[in-house]
């Protein structure tokens, strides 16, 4: 138990209460130094061109959110698989048959809610870790990709390229990047999303008051899902083609981005803003390496080293004072 | 006679291989304050959990508002009926604000039902009428003290607008002033028709507002008091079936002890900034007890004696020869023959995968083990004893310490640190959630300890452990000491008079 | 033989289910059996299965994933998973082949210069996660880049022209112990797997890390060094995955990057299958059963036709039924 303590009044300054209100405020400064720093070196910025690169990132760390979020451990390694599948579903079934937007978005959609209430269904209901469990299910997606699609497909004049380029005067990149965060914006303000953080935050609190708490957090790993189908086309938007081997491409990255943005591992703390300024900081930093030219064969080395660095922070930034003996 | 609003009975839980409630049986009247009292061990706590929905009943009925119910499946049902619950352990999403913790569990699935405005008026109202000065409701709750989170836990509670309310132990965390206010908060409710259930071991509560007292024994009512009826001694008699919790004869036997010289010296321990410094001379011999609300600073105290905690003041322990070794990590507490029994027994104290002989083994194995290889025959011999001392009984060592019962599991425990051969024995709660028997057996060997020259600190919950067993008592309130009883002066009503600051 | 006192326990009558279900608790009986039955399913209808050099075969490349999947076994015990047994096993196999040859060293020294550098670099792995409270997952992902990535970057990206025929006799199913007719790997596997059993459970670093997997708190309180077992646990780790490196690249004959990644899952499903839980219980010996079962289940099943992918999504599978038998969660109720 813990033991009672009398908080003092807060005077001044206090980095912690800072901190916790604001969780997002590290990646955001980062974000903010590391574009000042990529503008002085390479000043044809191309904003519609950044962003595009940039989204499926972001993508991969708004998915992870609802996740992690939910607490005990939560945490959604199959992202990175279903975005990949997204985009081989699409490139290879969906738009040979000729499916438009508002055909093919849906059932992309359908297709995440299923995946994601499958990893939610194991996790609540057969009481397994998360870790583990979409650990396993990384490993069938990623076979489930091999199958599918053996060599990389291909696409072309789609208008799924208009996600990468403008559609009107604003960058496809942040139409598409709007849908998930107004989703989310809306959810998070709503009871489900005030639910979420208190079963993040303590989930036998919660179902002591009554909460549904499997219920919660199986729409959690369902809404993160989709938001990966999402994703995916934002990597076909960007690169015209799916390719299985890029089923692991943003494990690590997510993670990081995640981590760097605020978002406690631990559940229940962090949000939208953190997942984007997280994300943009990451993008940034591989944007730098390009920049400089750091050979391809350092990358491996620095995205070790940068999601190391990343994690620790966040857990430092993350970790309140804890009298927990 | 006013309406049964609530009526149990027959109900059994088994959790595995322990049966917690053999035939629960409760009757709740409207307006009334009905306190349910037992032993630790008594069932209470699990009676408790049917009726707010975290368990459900093996069998038994279950008759609330002249309807049956098999039973709650979940908190969810449970509140649905009427039944608002506060658990004795403080339960708050720490990182949300007090509004959200207030109204946590009343919004639909993606809709409030309530507006904005009107929780924060409701909430306001409620926290108002129960706390002196309360928090904003827009404090995160990790920034309150338990007193406060509690508060913060009863109030979500009466929110509800319950037609029964539970309190589990709920008013051990809260401190004076607030405890005195819930209390008039339930006089009011129960002028109201709602029926509130008050689980406690403290008797002078349930002297100031009970109305009815049932009394469990070893998962069964084994008597209903109405209409304030009772004694402390009927009701003790009852809990525990025998008069006195500790029996005469363990009792000649630890005051018939002289304390010897000074084994361990406390100089100015502050257990929060601000606070008076605590000084101790425990002697060898001595039987010490720490007393106190939950949360006053006995449980940080018990735990800078054994260098846990990071206080302000020096713990320096004199050795035989006159050397003086401080004391500011468990390593150096142990290395000058110190040994600490914890509090949660599962989260502390045992390792449930392992075997009876692993879990005594622990902390000692080095001295069963040749070249680095342990050798199961010599932990068995040394175990040996301590299986005849304490009265464990078990199956066979090597069987899992999940087989045992709370309270043999607890002498695995204890009998862990004695393996040490300590010369001054740190407990703290050791009789929670133990059978009498158990008890009983432990507070034998106390008194046996105390004989051999062994200085014993004991923190209790139990104020008759206190009055019977020990030479003095430091009690703690606010972090402070506010008290130091003993021989005469080491009565129930001194005891508990210093618990609320009150010289009795 | 005492009896059970019923004083506060109450014994229930142990029907042959029970006995069965509490022998399965502690022996990976339901693996074994199934092992044999597949077995003797593709002896059946797989004509020389059954022969010696396929057996062999099967052993050989058992034993690479049983030695991969060692220091995974005692980072599940005490709660982790090792994502970067990939990394260091490839870091190794790099080391030994394409470092020597560009720095001009031998063998020797290309092999005794792994152990201070995977001891170095798995024991930060173990301090960063103590330290930091963090899940040993993601830092392990990150140290795997890290090791093979250091790697990588030392030889530049060349690709030599693979290990040494002696090397390559190590783990050739036509290999020879001292006359024996079993190729060294296998028997190399043996005596690790003998070791591991004796330190695990009969030396004092045994309880240690068993009381450290069961319960963190309760072991620091009984004056275990926590932090040092998990320093040693990943140090461990890192050094056996390297080690096994040099297996791998005499298995492997040329090495690149992505021929450690097949490594990760089946050394974590080895153990999961095995039967060993995360934090405990469970040894080395189930998860040497466990890697019989996935070699001689993949085996039987790519002789009937199954790719790759099917493997790898067969290995998912598998890894979740493990869990879902061995694994579960307490129920919320009882966190109330």
């Amino acid at each position: 138990m813990t033991t009672a303590i009398r908080t003092a009044p807060a005077r001044r300054f206090d980095l912690s209460v800072f901190v916790r209100r604001y969780p997002f405020a590290f990646a955001l400064v980062i974000s903010v130094v590391l574009l000042a720093l990529n503008l002085i070196v390479q000043p044809n910025f191309g904003p519609v061109q950044q962003l595009a690169s940039y989204a499926p990132i972001a993508f991969a760390a708004l998915a992870l959110m609802p996740a992690i979020l939910s607490g005990r451990g939560g945490i959604d390694l199959t992202v990175s698989p279903v975005m990949t599948l997204s985009g081989i579903v699409f490139i290879g079934y969906l738009n040979p048959a000729g499916l438009g937007t508002f055909v093919a978005v849906p059932i992309l959609l359908v297709i995440g809610l299923v995946i994601g209430t499958v990893n939610g269904l194991l996790i609540v209901l057969l009481r397994l870790p998360p870790v583990v469990v979409t650990l396993a299910m990384m490993f069938v997606y990623t076979g489930i990709n091999l199958k599918l699609a053996p060599s990389p497909l291909t696409i072309s004049g789609s208008w799924v390229r208009s996600l990468a380029e403008s559609i009107w005067v604003i960058p496809g990149a942040l139409v598409g990047l709007a849908v998930p965060v107004i989703a989310w914006l809306l959810l998070a303000r709503s009871a489900w999303g005030r639910t979420l953080y208190a079963v993040g935050g303590n989930d036998a609190t919660a179902f002591s008051a009554g909460i549904n708490v499997a219920f919660v957090r199986i729409s959690a790993f369902a809404l993160g899902s989709m938001i990966a189908m999402l994703g995916g086309l934002s990597v076909v938007a960007l690169t015209s083609s799916a390719a299985a081997s890029t089923s692991s491409a943003y494990v690590m990255l997510s993670i990081a981005a995640v981590s760097l943005g605020g978002i406690s591992l631990a559940g229940g703390r962090g949000g939208v803003a953190g997942a984007l300024f997280g994300a943009a900081a990451i993008f940034l930093v591989q944007r730098m390496l390009t920049v400089f030219n750091v050979p391809t064969i350092w990358l491996t080395l620095v995205y070790g080293l940068i999601l190391i660095v990343a994690v620790i922070l966040g857990a430092v930034l993350t970790t309140r004072r804890r009298e927990r003996s | 006679m006013t309406a049964a609003v609530l009526e149990v009975s027959g109900l059994t839980k088994r959790f595995g291989a322990t049966v917690a409630l053999r035939d629960g049986r409760l009757a709740l009247r409207a307006g009334e304050v009905h306190a349910l009292v037992g032993e630790n061990g008594s069932g209470k706590s699990t009676l408790v959990k049917i009726l707010s929905g975290v368990h459900a009943p093996d069998s038994g009925t279950i008759r609330i508002a002249e309807r049956q119910v098999a039973a709650f499946r979940s908190p969810r049902e449970s509140l649905a009926a009427g039944i608002a619950t506060v658990f004795q352990e403080v339960l708050a999403v720490e990182n949300r604000t007090v509004l959200e913790n207030l109204w946590l569990g009343q919004d639909g699935a993606f809709r409030s039902k309530v507006s904005r405005a009107r929780k924060r008026e409701r909430a306001a109202e409620v926290l108002a009428e129960l706390m002196v000065q309360p928090p904003s409701l827009d404090a995160l709750v990790e920034d309150l003290d338990l007193s406060d989170r509690q508060a913060c836990a009863i109030a979500r509670a009466l929110l509800r607008d319950p037609r029964i309310l539970i309190l589990d132990e709920a008013t051990s965390a809260l401190d004076y002033e607030t405890r005195t206010r819930l209390f008039a908060v339930v006089r009011r409710l129960s002028a109201e028709g709602v029926a509130t259930v008050l689980i406690t071991h403290r008797m002078d509560e349930i002297d100031e507002i009970g109305d009815t007292v049932t009394v469990l024994r070893s998962g069964e009512t084994v008597g209903v008091v109405e209409d304030r009826a009772w004694t402390t001694a009927s009701l003790v008699q009852l809990m525990t079936g025998a008069e006195q919790l500790i029996p005469a004869a363990t009792r000649e036997a630890a005051e018939a002890a002289d304390p010897g010289a000074v084994v361990l010296e406390v100089s100015g321990l502050r257990l929060a900034p601000g606070k008076a410094p605590i000084d101790l001379q425990l002697r060898a011999g001595e039987l010490v007890g720490l007393a106190g609300l939950e949360g006053h600073g006995q449980d940080a105290f018990i735990k800078a004696l054994w260098g846990l905690v990071d206080a302000e003041g020096e713990v320096v322990r004199r050795e035989a020869d006159g050397a003086a070794r401080p004391i500011r990590t468990p390593d150096d507490a142990y290395a000058a023959g110190i040994a600490y029994v914890p509090r949660e027994r599962r989260a502390e104290s045992m390792f449930e995968q392992l075997t009876i002989l692993d879990n005594f083994a622990l902390p000692t194995i080095g001295r069963d083990a040749r070249g680095g290889f342990v050798s199961r025959r010599r932990s068995e011999r040394r175990f040996a004893p301590f299986i005849e001392q304490l009265r464990i009984k078990l199956g066979h060592p090597s069987h899992p310490i999940t087989t045992l019962s709370g309270g043999n599991a607890q002498k695995v425990v204890i009998s862990r640190w004695l393996a040490a051969s300590p010369r001054i024995l740190l407990l703290n709660d050791p009789t929670r959630g133990i059978d009498i028997n158990a008890k009983r057996d432990l507070y034998r060997l106390l008194a046996e300890l105390a004989r051999a020259g062994v200085a014993v600190v004991m923190l209790s919950t139990e104020v008759d452990e206190h009055v019977e067993l020990m030479d003095r008592v430091l009690v703690f309130r606010e972090h402070e000491q506010a008290a130091e009883l003993s021989g005469a002066q080491l009565t129930r009503e001194r005891l508990v008079a210093g618990f609320f600051g009150e010289a009795a | 033989m005492s009896t059970f006192e019923t004083t506060g326990v109450l014994t229930t009558r142990t029907s042959g289910w029970r006995r069965l279900v509490a022998i399965q608790g502690r022996f990976p009986i339901l693996q074994i059996v199934i092992t044999l039955g597949v077995f003797l399913f593709g002896a059946l209808t797989l004509p020389g299965l059954a022969s010696p050099s396929s057996i062999v075969s099967i052993l050989v490349l058992a034993s690479l994933v049983g030695i991969a999947a060692i220091g995974q076994t005692v980072v599940v015990l005490i709660g982790g998973i090792d994502m970067s047994v990939a990394g260091f096993l490839v870091a190794g196999a790099l080391v030994v082949t394409q470092l020597a040859s560009v720095y001009d060293l031998p063998f020797w020294a290309a092999a005794l210069l792994l152990i201070p550098c995977s001891i170095l670099l798995g024991g930060f792995v173990g301090w960063v996660c103590h330290r930091f409270r963090i899940d040993p997952l993601i830092i392990t992902l990150a140290m795997s880049s890290i090791a093979l990535g250091l790697v990588v970057v030392q030889s530049q990206g060349i690709v030599s022209a693979g290990a040494p025929t002696w090397l390559s006799n190590l783990t050739s199913p036509t290999g020879t112990t001292f006359g024996i007719p079993i190729p060294p790997v296998i028997i190399i596997w043996a005596i690790v797997g003998v070791v591991m059993w004796l330190v695990l459970s009969r030396t004092v670093i045994g309880r240690r890390l068993y009381a450290t997997g069961a319960n963190p708190r309760a072991a620091g309180l009984s004056l275990v060094k926590t932090r040092w077992v998990w320093i040693g646990v990943f140090a461990f780790s890192a050094l056996c995955a390297s080690l096994g490196g040099i297996l791998l690249a005499a298995f492997a004959g040329n090495v690149d990057p992505t021929v450690g990644g097949p490594y990760l899952f089946q050394s974590l499903a080895a153990v999961v299958i095995g039967g060993t839980v995360f934090g405990g219980p469970g040894d080395y010996t189930r998860t040497i059963v466990g890697t019989l079962m996935l070699m001689v289940l993949s085996t039987v099943l790519v002789g009937h036709g199954l790719t790759g992918s099917d493997q790898q999504i067969l290995f998912g599978v598998v890894i979740l039924l493990a869990v879902a038998v061995y694994g579960r969660e307490k129920k919320l109720r009882d966190r109330v």
